[in-house]
């Protein structure tokens, strides 16, 4: 198939994405072996908020600690804290979804329940859930997983409801196959990909939430690298020492363009109807 | 069926809603397990006497069944009694009325950035499909939402306050709603709250100037959040419209380009734009309790944030609910201007 420039371009980008993606994950699975923990309680004031030199790539913080490691390791955190976010409001929305479209009775009540969770700005919500719980980064997560499982739900629910009237579900059922194993084996598989579609740019969207409420006061305290937090406590040298926003957010901000860019083009691909 | 038989329908099912809101946040505030409801009254540091404690949980009525607690949870939140925040030592309900017009102010500027910059820049991106404007309005607005907006507000802080001032430029305000020094010297009389409006109204132009300079830096800021949205409805949709018959129509008869786009074109391509908005103002509001922290902006979302770091649940809670019901009249208002605007729209 000869693609036309642009869909190449696009790929190209798509493709630098997940290279750059790919690359952060293996940063972050290997930040914690390569950077030896005791650098997060190296606490030295008098070393404390150094320029980016030789030594210290990225500077030190204002407890005098090196910078990138700190950055690095936050990777590991942030990443995998929003992956598994993600994963779960998926595994839960699907699960819901997949039976809401089947089964009436639960479909009413279940599409007012969403109704209600989505008129609610999404870091509104997760902030309410998350103090309620008391602060932390477990409880910050359970808060996102509150909040993104209605979007799959939805999505689920409305993908089961047109791919049930399909002939290929009537002949299951005439061959005699069983519902759950119908809808788990047949019609969620066929289903999914819009889920799929969306997961990347989610991941981003989560990541981006939680450092923005991580920012705001959930965050892990200062002896837990977490690049919201990292932020946080580094606007408070922000004219003095530039470099202790300016490297964490950028960490931020390449993670989720990586993941935007991936995005973009899972939709595209797996939505043809948007590509015009 | 007209137009009041839909508003009607309309009103019931956001009722609906609100009623789903008002469970969820009285679940938030009661029924959670493993926490006590009472702890969101305790400042941490200052424990209540026995006594104390008692009184409250019988004015909370916290002895009774929990359905019967939320009977009185709605009766109070409908007659005006949203709880106490200890971090503002006010009632929810006033705390957050007194700070909504600085958090409308500075929501509506947003809106009404995104939309001028993200309409022209849509429409700019559909007519060159595919070529170099197209392109770059694209990388722009994915690049847009990929940065976290509060970290772009502190480098803005950092460039146009900080970098400028030391070069002797002209910079503008980082903080705040308008100069201390302003607010002093002439002094403004509060009609609605909305500083602008007031201090036009009152002819009260230094504190006008003061306060449009300390609204740039947040109110851009902010405008990110939903430009990338608006641009890409705006692309879409202005490619839907470009397909229909009645351009090339409206081309053959021999209108010039510019009536067409703007006449035609534009007319019919906005309407997704404006229905997105309420979302997008609920979007907004979410993201002003990041951008008023990061501006020290006095609204609504500074103070839920502040009300985060005192463990003050009450308040945050009541927040949510408040933002949700704005959410919803929004939509409403939305929705039946979109009625009347729009005569295909079958209700």
């Amino acid at each position: 198939m000869i693609l036309p420039a642009r869909e190449l371009w696009r790929h190209k980008l798509a493709a630098l994405g997940l290279a750059v993606f790919l690359s952060l994950l293996i940063v972050g699975a290997a930040a914690p072996y390569v950077i030896p923990g005791s650098v997060v309680r190296d606490v030295q004031f008098a070393a404390k908020l150094a320029p980016p030199d030789a030594r210290h790539w990225f500077g030190t913080d204002d407890y005098g600690r090196d910078l990138l490691s700190m950055v690095l390791l936050a990777t590991n955190l942030d990443l995998s804290a929003s992956i598994a976010i993600v994963a779960s409001a998926i595994a839960i929305g699907v699960l819901l979804g997949a039976l809401a479209g089947f089964v009436h009775r639960l479909d009413q009540a279940l599409m007012r329940v969403t109704d209600v969770f989505l008129s609610i700005p999404n870091l509104v919500l997760a902030m309410a859930i998350a103090s309620v719980l008391g602060r932390s980064i477990l409880n910050l997560s359970i808060a996102l997983v509150f909040v993104w499982w209605p979007i799959y739900c939805r999505l689920m629910r409305g993908q089961v409801l047109s791919e049930r009237e399909k002939p290929y579900v009537k002949a299951l059922r005439a061959l005699g196959i069983g519902s759950p194993r119908t809808i788990f084996r047949h019609i969620v598989p066929n289903a999914i990909f819009p889920v799929v579609a969306r997961a990347a740019a989610d991941v981003g969207l989560v990541l981006i939430t939680m450092a923005a409420l991580s920012y705001i006061g959930f965050g892990p305290g200062p002896y837990v690298p977490e690049w919201g937090s990292l932020i946080a406590s580094g606007q408070a040298y922000i004219f003095q020492a530039p470099w202790l926003v300016i490297f964490p957010g950028a960490a931020i901000f390449l993670t989720s363009l990586s993941l935007n860019l991936v995005g973009d083009w899972a939709r595209d691909a797996f939505d043809p109807r948007l590509r015009r | 069926m007209g137009l009041p038989e839909y508003i009607v329908k309309r009103l019931a099912g956001l009722g609906l809603v609100l009623v789903g809101v008002s469970m969820v946040v009285f679940v938030l505030l009661r029924g959670v397990p493993g926490v006590d409801p009472l702890a969101a009254y305790i400042t941490p540091g200052l424990p209540m006497s026995s006594d104390a404690l008692n009184g409250l949980k019988q004015e909370l009525h916290l002895d009774q069944p929990l359905p019967v607690q939320y009977f009185y949870y709605v009766a109070g939140l409908l007659s005006g009694d949203w709880g106490y925040s200890r971090t503002a030592a006010q009632s929810v309900i006033v705390a957050l009325l007194e700070r909504l017009p600085a958090t409308v102010e500075l929501a509506v500027s947003a809106v009404l950035l995104s939309t001028l910059i993200g309409v022209p820049a849509g429409m700019l991106a559909a007519l060159r499909r595919d070529r170099a404007p197209d392109l770059a309005v694209r990388i722009v607005s994915l690049a847009g939402i990929s940065f976290p907006v509060f970290w772009l507000g502190i480098i803005l802080q950092l460039v146009f306050f900080y970098y400028l001032g030391r070069l002797g430029l002209p910079n503008l305000p980082s903080r705040g709603r308008v100069g201390d020094l302003i607010a002093l010297e002439y002094p403004l009389a509060p009609i609605t709250g909305f500083y602008l409006f007031d201090s036009l109204a009152e002819g009260n132009f230094p504190f006008f100037i003061s306060a449009l300079r300390h609204l740039v830096l947040p109110a851009f800021t902010l405008s990110l959040i939903g430009l990338a949205t608006v641009v890409r409805i705006m692309r879409a949709s202005m490619l839907e419209v470009l397909r229909q018959d009645y351009m090339l129509l409206a081309r053959s008869k021999g209108l010039p380009l510019r009536t067409v786009l703007v006449r035609h074109a534009l007319r019919n391509a906005i309407t997704p734009v404006l229905t997105t908005a309420g979302t997008t103002l609920g979007i907004l509001l979410g993201g002003a309790v990041v951008v008023e922290t990061v501006f020290s902006w006095p609204g609504i979302g500074r103070l839920a944030a502040q009300g985060i770091l005192n463990n003050d649940s009450v308040l945050v809670v009541g927040f949510t609910l408040f933002v949700a019901t704005m959410m919803v009249l929004v939509n409403l208002v939305v929705d039946i201007l979109y009625a009347v605007v729009d005569p295909r729209v079958r209700y």
